[in-house]
């Protein structure tokens, strides 16, 4: 294990203050360029037409008619796209088919999912473009389609694909099916460990298809030239995994498109993958004018993202004392029309928090008639975690035991062997744990009022590595540039100039952060996984030190001195004799130009570690047993993050994502007709919680240093979205004495548990006379 | 000895053993691949269910010592590492 942690941590200058951020008065005063507000006087605009049908073969496109319609330039079909081989790739989100991604961009014989896109128009203006997509004629032969996760697996069901296998490891099955892999863990015996069980619980759950839902839409502007150079404007979470798309999707070299990412609002996952991005350079080729395309709201719930439905069985063994000695998880994930991987990130997570001897595992990703699924925020943790922390719950009632208490006696720690197989390096759990139990909101009483209760959940997020690039210039005046291909969405400008200001002795103000197009900085890997605070911000760290370093060779010049005499120290170079007065970054940067020009660092990291992270949310709430309603009263979220670089930031990313999981919790459902066509396609229907939805959420800050980042940066924004089905299922359990084990707990769901629970009540009322 | 930790569904090829050893001699290093391959004599097809256009399967990671060994098959291992695939990580 490489383990490193920098010598000063504790006694930072820099990091941990709240500095503004240096891009917040743009984005507060409108002034930030966002992708829909590129623009060219040659502007040309293009419509997408979409399949009205989950599940159908395409017969025939016809785009005569549109074509011929004044003001059209342009109309694209899937005979435009090159046709890709059968060929299993690494892509910005795991791993894809790259001829399913050419499928997934314009439908050629079947439409597999609601809003697929069939062909695409550009015209001199948005309304000649969607007129033009209404001439178009499709014929269509309509299949059954397939929404439902456990439909999916069973015999009889529409099969998406005619050659899909499962998948196992590389080993192929020979049945077509609609179930594309299935990952299993397996340690100890666990049919032995469940023999040892005092108590064992066994539940099943589901949950629902929810979408990301960041505010800002889709949009992306392409300008083919014809000599071939390509430029693209995108809100994307991955300007060059948008780049290496558009050139695989189009047989291009890298070299000859530039991706220029704009402000993002708001991503979590879901702006990873490209949509409109190939379409918009197609038509650009084609009419030689700059290209842009949007998505409407609906699009974005047809069309894009979302988070996989799930259905689960769990089952889990204790021993009298609270010691969990088995396991066994049965899950299946939505994987949508084409296959993914998210399910192995379940299976990763599902029983990571605990240290058991003996656990099974057993997911399955199933094809369904629904968009792809991509990340959201801890892609696929919250759908495995909140069964298990229900149960670990039930048991913590049946036991009598404190549910932290349980959760404690079983925590994961350093050393200890993952159901996964992986040995734990330095992780913060039981210090997580143990600042919620001291927490002044869990050491107070929990509300007890008549359908009121606390409950509490744990949640977990390995976190990525990856690649990053840095460059950190040093201005005349000693202030810096720092420059990563990171695109901004939570604030991470200012971790960078946070990072850098620390490593060189300057106040964070004094650090300028940008993010450059694909053009200007080296390979860096999508703003997801919770990566850039750690990963692009050890680039930076690699890039402020090879600063140093060039400038310690500039003050051995000045001094007469070998380089190894000169050290940086607290902000300033020294002399190790004592030879001459020390020499701040301010104070040398002057004389660059004449001891050798310039300075500029870089750093690139593909780091070997990452920094797994625990939360553990606290929430106390009161549900209106009329109405369903769920109020929460109040609500703490705790976290290890390793090191809070800039903890305003830190507080956001635990604040955001814990809203998040509470509208996953209780609200948020992707509801389908009987013909697999999403019917809530707007926020007014598919509800996110408001500011009134929530109180103002507590957050405590753990820092338990994770080994192998030089400032022991863990990544914060993910986990935080985990815990909260758990919290607010447990608390809700405790308040009604009823278990809804299936998401989003919503007030429809929570009456008709009411009526069930108090029906089966009158049955056993209405029984005990008879008996007595 | 090198320890390489058979994926749960790949144990029907080394009979069900979790975990199984290969020699490597104090101060020598081999890479991944050649651990493999050894294992391939008594464990067959656990190289090729590894595989894909000869190099390691797509959204498979190696891990060594818990550590993502990032030159996958030609990372080098030793007596006494432990080996681990992995579904690679990927974060929203």
């Amino acid at each position: 294990m490489e383990a490193f942690t920098h010598p000063n941590h504790g006694k930072y200058k820099v990091i941990g203050t709240r500095p503004v951020r240096h891009d917040g008065e743009d984005k507060v005063t409108g002034r930030a360029q966002y992708a829909a507000d590129v623009y060219f006087p040659d502007l040309l605009y293009g419509h997408v037409l979409r399949s009205p049908h989950a599940h159908a073969k395409i017969l025939s496109v016809d785009t005569s008619k549109a074509e011929a319609l004044p003001g059209v330039l342009a109309v694209t079909t899937s005979a435009d796209l090159p046709r890709l081989e059968d060929r299993l790739i690494e892509s910005g989100e795991g791993v894809e088919n790259m001829r399913y991604m050419t499928d997934r961009i314009l439908a050629a014989d079947k439409a597999l999912f609601k809003g697929h896109p069939i062909a695409a128009v550009a015209a001199t203006d948005p309304w000649l473009a969607a007129e033009a997509v209404g001439l178009i004629e499709v014929q269509y032969e309509v299949l059954r389609a397939v929404t439902d996760v456990v439909e999916a697996m069973s015999e009889g069901a529409p099969l998406l694909f005619d050659q899909i296998t499962t998948t196992i490891m590389g080993k192929k099955e020979l049945k077509a099916t609609n179930v594309c892999m299935h990952t299993r863990h397996q340690q100890g015996d666990p049919e032995a460990g469940f023999k040892e069980a005092d108590v064992i619980i066994e539940r099943e759950f589901k949950t629902k298809t929810v979408h990301q839902g960041y505010i800002e839409l889709h949009s992306a502007t392409a300008l083919a030239r014809a000599d071939g150079q390509i430029t693209v404007w995108i809100s994307s979470q991955g300007p060059f995994w948008a780049r290496d798309a558009i050139a695989m999707l189009l047989k291009k070299d890298l070299s000859k498109i530039r991706v220029i990412p704009m402000e993002i609002g708001g991503g979590f996952g879901g702006k990873i993958p490209v949509y409109l991005e190939p379409l918009a350079v197609l038509l650009s080729e084609k009419t030689g004018r700059p290209v842009k395309l949007g998505m409407s709201r609906a699009d974005v719930f047809q069309t894009t993202g979302p988070a996989s439905s799930t259905a689960s069985k769990i089952k889990l063994g204790f021993k009298k004392d609270g010691t969990l000695v088995a396991a066994q998880v049965w899950m299946a994930y939505e994987a949508g029309a084409y296959p993914g991987t998210w399910g192995a990130m379940g299976a990763m997570c599902v029983l990571a928090p605990y240290r058991i001897p003996h656990s099974l595992i057993d997911v399955y990703d199933v094809l369904t008639n629904t968009p792809k699924v991509a990340a959201y925020r801890a892609p696929s943790s919250p759908q495995a975690l909140w069964g298990v922390e229900s149960i670990m719950d039930e048991a913590a009632q049946k036991l009598g035991i404190d549910p932290i208490d349980l959760r404690l006696k079983n925590a994961g720690k350093e050393g200890d062997t993952r159901a996964d197989g992986v040995v734990w390096p330095r992780i913060g759990l039981i210090e997580t744990l143990e600042a919620a139990k001291n927490s002044e909101h869990y050491k107070s009483p929990p509300p007890s009022a008549p359908n009121q209760a606390r409950g509490v959940a744990l949640g977990y997020w390995h976190n990525a590595g990856l690649q990053s690039s840095a460059v950190v210039g040093i201005n005349l005046d000693g202030t810096a540039n720092v420059i990563t291909g990171s695109v901004d969405i939570g604030g991470t400008r200012a971790s960078m100039a946070i990072i850098a200001a620390e490593t060189l002795g300057l106040k964070a103000e004094e650090v300028r952060p940008s993010v450059a197009d694909t053009d200007s900085i080296g390979h860096t890997d999508v703003t997801g996984g919770s990566r850039v605070t750690h990963t692009t911000g050890y680039a930076v760290y690699l890039a402020a030190m090879d600063a140093i370093e060039q400038m310690k060779a500039r003050v051995a010049k000045l001094w007469d001195c070998k380089q190894g005499e000169v050290v940086f120290d607290e902000g300033a170079f020294r002399n190790v004799n004592n030879s001459h007065e020390p020499i701040t970054v301010r104070q040398l940067a002057p004389q660059l130009p004449r001891t050798g020009g310039p300075v500029q660092g870089q750093g690139t990291i593909s780091p070997k570690t990452v920094g797994a992270a625990f939360g553990c949310h606290v929430a106390d709430i009161e549900v209106d047993t009329d109405t369903g309603k769920v109020t929460i009263l109040r609500y703490t979220a705790v976290q290890d993050v390793g090191t809070a670089i800039h903890p305003s930031y830190v507080e956001g990313q635990m604040i955001g994502g814990a809203v998040q999981g509470i509208g996953w919790a209780l609200n948020e459902e992707y509801i389908h007709d009987d013909q697999g066509r999403m019917m809530n396609p707007g926020f007014l229907d598919y509800r996110v919680p408001t500011s009134l939805d929530v109180p103002n959420i507590d957050t405590i800050i753990v820092e338990v240093p994770s080994p192998g980042h030089p400032y022991g940066v863990r990544g914060v924004g993910e986990t935080p979205i985990v815990p909260p089905m758990g919290a607010l299922h447990n608390a809700m359990a405790r308040a009604l004495e009823v278990r809804i084990r299936e998401l989003p707990m919503s007030p429809p769901k929570v009456v008709a548990a009411l009526k069930d629970k108090h029906a089966k009540a009158g049955q056993i009322a209405q029984a005990i006379p008879a008996q007595s | 000895m090198a320890t390489v930790h058979i994926p749960a569904l790949l144990r029907d090829l080394t009979g069900g053993a979790e975990q199984v050893s290969v020699e490597i001699p104090p101060g020598e290093k081999i890479t991944v691949r050649q651990l493999l391959e050894r294992l391939s004599d008594d464990h067959e097809g656990l190289l090729d269910a590894l595989l894909y256009d000869d190099d390691l399967m797509p959204g498979i990671a190696v891990l060594i010592d818990s550590d993502h060994a990032l030159m996958g098959l030609q990372a080098k291992v030793e007596a006494g590492s432990e080996v681990h695939f992995l579904p690679a990580v990927v974060g929203g």
